[in-house]
């Protein structure tokens, strides 16, 4: 028994697919038979990423050294060998969970990572130490509790972000839950979002004020409003928001829409999808983000680019039939409202009276409905261990039920907790070890992963931020007011995963020379808006050794309690005192004491090895550039290797059939790469009238073209298509099934040859 | 924690052929007496890296989870296994769980396991600033495969020889503790 099949009814027949064909095609990447940029595409797409030390070498501190892996040399992309464990990404649309999810994710954790998941900044889960044979059980798990990895990772539309307090926030213009939602699901496998020169990254805020879903730092943000209407009833409209991004060259959002219709949500971010598509670049992947495709080409001729694409779209009922079900999956209320008893809390003895207090005063927070809380699960640098996920499941299922978010700020959030029972539920979060205070915080640090599992990354963002968390914790009673709700957050390079441009206090890693050593250092960013979605950026003042960071970041807040005017807040203090001034304040910090003085500078936080940057590697977030052309001729040779099995097995109407739909996909594959005619461009579909699509567009395409035809057998292959197409029903022999098989074999390296000559 | 049940177990009453016996899947660990030093632990576990020690097992890289009040702590990451210094509530382990094994039968992949375990607790006891001490005696038994070891009386009674020959060569008796995917061996 495998999980394949274990759980074969338990998931969804189309994703129980998608996972059998990755299996099949790790096992054709394992004997050499696909190629292995096209692989590390398709792997990246179902949310298996490389981590560091991937590329089979590791620097023990003295010297750099190979990693002799069984597998020897095969690799699972460029630079990537087979063996090393690497990362898996795990999407969750606007951050959500179920109890049941939260268990299924522990079970994996613990079977196949190391115990540990990982929330990030952008919603999604991750776990570490994973091996690519394993992956795909890991999708049939997760998929049989709802959660697909599709399109976790890769050049596609990643994980759609939303607002964790959607539905529940006192100051939303509406719940954004059901469109992001619609969003996500529409988009995903779309074929007008799959040929991106990069990534592509939406999200949605329920209002303009806060930063829950940090709309302007986004490929495309929503932002929730209601216009009045002449009859005195509202409408729902959503602010657009285009080419935002962080990364090495952040980029404010441009305002695209002031009042998009709901109706148009979906078609008009296909538009963007397919104008990012046909004009994003490809070859420079350092500027292939929709953000500087709008910033050469200006606003006003990109949005001329997506409204000719809008115009050209073909309706789709699903633009609008999700409005017609807008509270289809609201959130349901496990228990009814209740107010948190006075005896309750008097029953309490002191110490635990002023715990409780102090964890409720920062971790809880009442919903717009009365009687009800949003209570935020801190995860100390965004990680919870399996065992924790087990007990917060279980504390879910008692309390608040299916109602579980991850945050932004690599936190959970747990919504409709009767307020009766905030003080059970807080004793149950203690004695998992997931009581601690100070949600949203200076404390509360966030922090990419960093040197620690990420191939790109210079510092130890982690290391740094742990310590942080540490020494601020320890004080966080005796600090100023003005300081307990700054916002701190780390990056382990410049690329910003950690979000480090719009904190009130942001670190990026860097590497700076000394005499003949390398030093960590961050360099301190001040002056990012958090609020307002992330309204406006900070800049870099200058990098200080890591070793002294914490000495700055006391420092920096210091000046800030002494030097602040009367109700200034960080961000206008910054702009006051100015960065001249800053710098200037943190310049004792950055001397670097001489090697043989103190090593501790030479090494990174929790890292005692000597600091190198020779472990870094060549990144995967910008995917592979791989056409559609390549995925479908790839997605063709698995059609086919399934066929050889199935003879092997002998079953040989099922190898024929197999044969030719491998003919079928290669041929659909080679008709949409061509330029668009008259006719549509069919899919090789199951059904018949799919298929004669595919097979006539091809003939009068590619056939009659000679497009197709082989400089020597001219179009025998093509005839190979039209024997299996006029035979398709008929009883095959085992000789004829053979020999199909061996006809699709030719016919694809045909297909491979004739896509050469149209590139 | 108290023993639940005792368990009289015969070598040659071993089931065959059970899917647990065909697991890769294996965690074994001690009880300590005292939490460890995490960053001495760091220290350790990197030079182990550095020394070649566990080279078989391929160390790739040493995780810090440091920070989780409930969890592994510290873990050196190799290609077929992890070593773990693990924290649960009072209960301070270090762990070998094997992930991917060379070994061909489960007999010798729970002795492999064991072999690691223990050579691993005494390179630690030796290793500066980490003051190991294992509790004498105990040693924890768990399969991490729900799918070939589920948590039954089938899969109990086709590991319970192994686990019994193990303790034999250890010196030590079987009983049952918790569930019955965990075992503790006093």
């Amino acid at each position: 028994m495998s999980w394949k099949e274990r759980l074969h009814d338990a998931i969804d027949p189309a994703l129980r697919d998608e996972i059998d064909t990755f299996a099949t095609q790790i096992e054709l990447r394992r004997q050499g038979k696909l190629e292995e940029t096209v692989f590390a595409e398709l792997r990246l797409r179902r949310g298996v990423y490389g981590q560091r030390y991937d590329n089979g070498q590791r620097n023990d501190g003295s010297e750099t050294r190979t990693l002799h892996y069984p597998s020897g040399d095969l690799t699972k992309g460029p630079n990537t060998v087979w063996d090393a464990p690497g990362m898996m990404r795990i999407k969750l649309p606007y951050g959500a969970l179920t109890a049941a999810q939260l268990e299924a994710l522990a079970e994996v954790a613990e079977e196949y990572a190391d115990d540990v998941v990982h929330a990030t900044t952008r919603q999604d889960v991750q776990l570490h130490f994973v091996h690519i044979e394993d992956t795909p059980d890991i999708m049939r798990r997760l998929a049989a509790v709802g959660i697909t990895t599709r399109e976790a990772c890769g050049n596609v539309v990643r994980n759609v972000a939303g607002c964790p307090l959607a539905g529940v926030c006192h100051d939303e213009a509406f719940d954004i839950t059901p469109y992001a939602r619609a969003c996500a699901m529409y988009l995903l496998g779309h074929p007008d979002a799959q040929a991106f020169g990069r990534k592509f990254k939406i999200s949605f805020s329920g209002c303009k004020e806060h930063a829950c879903g940090l709309a302007t730092m986004h490929d495309l943000g929503f932002v929730a409003r209601v216009r009045p209407r002449a009859d005195g009833t509202v409408q729902r409209v959503f602010e657009v928001h285009v080419g935002g991004g962080l990364g090495a060259v952040p980029h404010q959002a441009k305002l695209y829409d002031e009042a998009l219709p709901v109706q148009e949500l979906l078609p008009l971010t296909q538009a963007i999808c397919r104008v990012f598509a046909a004009h994003g670049e490809k070859r420079n992947r350092a500027r292939a983000r929709v953000k500087f495709l709008i910033a050469k080409i200006g606003l006003d001729a990109f949005r001329e680019l997506v409204e000719a694409e809008r115009q050209k779209l073909a309706p789709d009922p699903r633009w609008t039939a999700f409005l017609d079900a807008l509270h289809a999956h609201d959130d349901k209320p496990l228990h009814a409202a209740a107010p948190l008893e006075a005896r309750a809390l008097e029953a309490l003895e002191d110490d635990k009276a002023a715990a409780f207090a102090r964890w409720r005063s920062t971790n809880a927070s009442s919903q717009r409905q009365p009687g009800y809380s949003v209570v935020t699960v801190t995860l100390p640098l965004g990680d919870i261990s399996a065992r924790q996920l087990r007990a917060l499941a279980s504390a879910a299922r008692e309390h608040c039920g299916d109602t579980i978010r991850v945050t932004v700020e690599q936190n959970l959030v747990l919504r409709w907790v009767p307020d009766r029972a905030l003080i059970a539920l807080w004793r149950a979060l203690g004695a998992a070890g997931l009581a601690e205070p100070g949600a949203g915080s200076i404390v509360d640090v966030t922090s990419c992963p960093g040197t620690d599992t990420c191939k790109l990354g210079i510092s130890a963002s982690r290391g740094l931020a742990a310590e942080l968390r540490t020494q601020l914790s320890a004080r966080n009673l005796y600090l100023d007011e003005a300081v307990k709700g700054l916002r701190i957050k780390v990056s382990g390079c410049f690329n910003s995963c950690g979000q480090h441009h719009v904190a009130d206090l942001g670190f990026y890693g860097v590497s700076r020379k000394v005499g003949s050593h390398a030093v960590p250092h961050f360099q301190v960013v001040v002056g990012g808006q958090w609020s307002e979605n992330a309204a406006s950026y900070g800049l870099a003042i200058g990098a200080v050794p890591s070793r002294a960071i914490p000495q700055a970041v006391a420092l920096l807040l210091g000046d800030f309690v002494d030097k602040r005017e009367r109700g200034e807040r960080f961000q206008a203090y910054t702009r006051r005192v100015g960065k001249v001034a800053l710098k200037a304040s943190l310049a004792p910090l950055a001397a670097v004491p001489a090697y043989d003085g103190d090593r501790s500078y030479y090494s990174d936080w929790a890292d005692p090895r000597e600091f190198t940057i020779g472990d870094m590697g060549i990144g995967e977030c910008a995917g592979e550039i791989v056409s559609p052309l390549e995925f479908g001729l790839a997605d063709s040779e698995r059609v086919v290797f399934e066929a050889q099995l199935a003879l092997d097995e002998h079953k040989s109407h099922s190898a024929a059939e197999k044969a030719y739909r491998a003919m079928l996909t290669a041929a659909s594959a080679l008709v949409r790469s061509l330029p668009e005619g008259d006719d549509v461009a069919p899919t090789a579909s199951a059904d018949s009238d799919g298929d004669e699509g595919v097979v006539s567009t091809f003939r009068a395409r590619l056939y009659d073209t000679k497009l197709f035809f082989d400089p020597y057998a001219g179009g025998k292959f093509a005839n190979y298509l039209f024997r299996a197409h006029r035979e398709r029903g008929a009883v095959i022999d085992v000789d004829r099934a053979r020999q199909r098989v061996e006809e699709a074999q030719l016919f694809i390296e045909a297909a491979h040859a004739c896509s050469a000559r149209i590139a | 924690m108290d023993p639940l049940l005792n368990i009289d177990i015969h070598r040659d009453s071993e089931a065959v052929a059970h899917p647990a016996l065909a697991t890769q899947r294996i965690s074994l660990a001690l009880e300590l007496e005292a939490a460890l030093d995490r960053d001495a632990l760091i220290t350790a576990l990197h030079r182990f890296i550095r020394d070649d020690h566990f080279a078989d097992e391929i160390p790739v890289d040493v995780a810090n989870y440091a920070h989780l009040a409930d969890g592994p702590q510290v873990l050196l990451i190799c290609h077929y296994g992890q070593l773990s210094y693990d924290v649960e509530g009072e209960l301070h382990t270090l762990r070998w769980s094997s992930r991917r094994t060379r070994q061909r039968d489960f007999e010798t992949r729970l002795r492999h396991a064991a072999d690691v375990l223990l050579r691993a607790a005494r390179l630690l006891g030796e290793s500066d600033g980490v003051d190991l001490r294992a509790r004498q005696g105990v040693l924890r038994f768990a399969i991490r495969d729900r799918l070939a070891a589920p948590d039954s009386a089938e899969t109990r009674a086709a590991v319970e020889p192994y686990l019994a020959s193990l303790a034999e060569t250890l010196g030590v008796t079987l009983q049952l503790v918790g569930h019955a995917s965990s075992r503790r061996a006093s």
